[in-house]
């Protein structure tokens, strides 16, 4: 039988779409910039000084962690409901109930994946936009003013960074800012802060050089590739990709040496150096809004003039200071006993469980990029390391 | 080509056709119903929610009232948006067919092109009818129920009364594109088969079996390829500066399953022969 023409367009129609699939990341290889060496790139990178952009950065991860995904659908109770409601036979079709608490925000935070808008105006203006799903997160700096917004929630908090002439309290305030935006699972970390602090690891201990012209966010950039020379790290390389324009650092990807594909991605989407509309650094909170206002100086004094009770243990108190062995790549953190609280209720868990593997002398957790070892003697040992190196250490 | 081949006629006599139709009306009242019993439902309810408590946006509902058009937008995207959807869509071809009037259609000088476009946009003109009923219901018994203001959105930025009314338009034509590749997929299985119900029930498992893949991280390198896989990002037009970003996406991949199942949809039917 003869096959009508008429099918022509059925198979053309997807053979266009597969072709278009396949070319169009193809063309963002298809660049050709001015050869420069390694320092030059370096060079040119911290030479970098825009203060005025907006842009949308997307992190994504693959450590082989579970990914926790916080339905945005359903709520603890309703999954609750579902599992009574449910014949058992079907048990295994309930969604897991994830506990929402620090540590399961921790595991979402560096294994999921997010979209980060950011709008940066001159030294001290700065909006960062989480965008999750039917919900958002936002974080304001204006001068020394400063909100955090959660529309989830329906909360904010409020305070302001005091900038005296003391430079050195900026810095502090600045930082307990940082500390609560982590303790809020809000990411503040940028292709930025992440080039800066690879490049300070650049010395004699690692091989560098300058990978293929490429295109990240529409805009040509040199790729910068530092390798470490350790044979002990799980880091196999680092690929930062500079603007050739700007010089500001784009995209960073790690590789890790047990897999393949990239093991963390952050990295521009889109990114525009125009003027940023100033609107945007204003915030009043909503109606409705729980709103807090934080008072470091305040915080700070409490902390410091509060004695405890007598008898009092802390859930958190980490019973020996941890202490670092090695440099570099081969930096390993050693703490001579687990802290207290949150590694005995997290072992219960069988998420937990599951992740530990037995090795002689204790157990492992194992990422591509970050190794964690219990001795059974109680020691931890956490590093960018092998499980071999961090045994002969242990022992 | 198209807009030569496009007979206005044809075009008005088919949606003349669909809005006459008994069914179209109930279907619409019963879309209709989502937004009006969820705002019963919470306005009888004693209980305030707490914010970030149930489904998003629904603690936001007594607060104002325009956001139970969102709520329902929301609720009725999972099932109940596709399963009228995959009626009409389904429909369209082996309805004709079982009734035995695909022959009379195709006698009088219509194209099976023509005819097959025809068809296809009559159901996107149901699904904006759909998703427009959503809001405008929601919002006409949020505003009997809840105060009505403007509206806050998930950045915390307010806006006016009159651009809240322009994000709820946008927000069902988001939905509205969210289900024109749903539409396509419906219109090619329907030309295979003379059972209408069979058309329509493939269509809406489809839309499930999509969600469901759409959820297993597994296969992540499949989401973006799946048409339900933008259905939920309308919140993003509800974030200031507005993020179109989800918009364009999911009108590309939408276009791609026009594009696909159209041409199947044309091969098939253009080479199919009518019996009934």
């Amino acid at each position: 039988m003869r096959i009508s023409k008429r099918w022509v367009p059925s198979i053309a129609v997807p053979a266009v779409i597969a072709v278009g699939a396949i070319a169009v990341p193809l063309q963002a290889n298809a660049i050709d910039l001015p050869d420069l060496s390694p320092q030059q790139v370096m060079v040119l990178m911290q030479g970098a000084d825009v203060t005025e952009f907006s842009g949308t950065i997307v992190k994504s991860s693959n450590l082989g962690l579970p990914t926790l995904e916080f339905s945005s659908m359903m709520s603890e109770d309703s999954i609750a409901q579902m599992e009574e409601k449910m014949p058992a036979e079907m048990a295994d079709f309930v969604p897991a109930v994830i506990e929402s608490n620090t540590l399961t925000q921790a595991i979402e935070l560096i294994s999921g994946s997010h979209t980060i808008r950011v709008y940066v105006s001159g030294q001290d203006k700065l909006r960062a936009q989480i965008l999750d799903p039917m919900s958002q997160r936002d974080l304001i700096v204006n001068g020394n003013e400063f909100w955090v917004y959660d529309a989830k929630m329906a909360t904010a908090l409020t305070g302001t960074i005091d900038i005296e002439a003391d430079p050195a309290k900026q810095a502090e305030a600045e930082q307990k800012v940082l500390d609560y935006a982590d303790s809020i699972a809000l990411d503040l970390s940028s292709p930025e802060a992440i080039a800066d602090y690879l490049v300070s690891m650049v010395d004699e201990t690692s091989q560098i050089e300058v990978g293929k012209d490429h295109s990240v966010a529409g805009r040509s950039a040199y790729q910068l590739i530092i390798s470490p020379d350790s044979q002990n790290s799980l880091v196999a390389s680092a690929a930062v990709s500079v603007d050739s324009e700007t010089g500001m650092p784009l995209r960073v990807e790690i590789f890790s040496t047990t897999q393949a594909e990239a093991a963390m991605t952050v990295g521009f989407e889109s990114i525009s150096f125009d003027s940023v509309d100033q609107g945007l650094f204003s915030f009043t909170p909503p109606a409705g809004t729980s709103v807090e206002t934080f008072d470091a100086d305040e915080l700070m004094a409490t902390l410091d003039g509060y004695e405890k009770p007598e008898g009092y243990v802390s859930d958190y108190e980490v019973p020996a200071e941890p202490e670092v062995l090695g440099s570099d790549w081969d930096s390993v953190v050693h703490l001579a006993a687990l802290p207290t609280d949150i590694p005995q209720d997290l072992m219960a868990t069988e998420l937990f469980a599951d992740m530990l593997t037995e090795v002689p002398g204790g157990k492992v957790f194992s990422t591509p990029l970050v190794n964690v070892l219990l001795t059974d003697s109680g020691e931890v040992y956490m590093g960018a390391v092998t499980i071999d190196y961090l045994l002969s250490l242990a022992n | 080509m198209f807009a030569k081949s496009l007979s206005l006629s044809l075009m008005a006599s088919e949606l003349r056709v669909m809005f006459t139709r008994r069914r179209t009306w109930a279907m619409l009242a019963a879309i209709a119903l989502i937004p009006i019993l969820l705002a019963i439902a919470v306005a009888l309810s004693s209980e305030q929610l707490a914010p970030g408590e149930g489904p998003p946006f629904l603690d936001r509902v007594t607060q104002n009232g325009l956001f139970t058009g969102f709520t329902a937008t929301l609720l009725a995207l999972p099932l109940f948006l596709p399963l009228t959807i995959a009626v009409v869509a389904g429909d369209t071809i082996a309805g004709e067919a079982s009734l035995g009037t695909l022959r009379y259609l195709l006698i009088a000088p219509v194209g099976r092109l023509r005819l097959l476009v025809v068809k296809y946009l009559g159901t996107v003109v149901f699904a904006l009818a759909g998703t427009f009923t959503l809001m405008v219901f929601g919002g006409i018994i949020g505003a009997i129920l809840f105060p009505v203001g403007p509206v806050t959105l998930l950045s915390g930025d307010q806006i006016s009364l009159m651009e809240s009314f322009g994000r709820m338009a946008l927000v069902a034509l988001y939905t509205t594109i969210s289900m024109t590749g749903m539409l396509a997929l419906g219109l090619f299985i329907s030309t295979l088969t003379t059972v209408p119900v069979g058309a329509m029930a493939a269509t809406v498992v489809l839309a499930g079996v999509s969600q469901i893949l759409d959820n297993l991280p597994q296969l992540s390198w499949l989401h973006e390829w799946l048409f339900t896989h933008y259905w939920l990002d309308f919140a993003d037009l509800l974030r200031q500066p507005i993020e179109l970003g989800s918009m364009f996406s999911n009108a590309l991949l939408q276009l791609g399953y026009i594009a696909v199942f159209g041409a199947l949809a044309y091969s098939r039917f253009t080479t199919k022969d009518i019996l009934s």
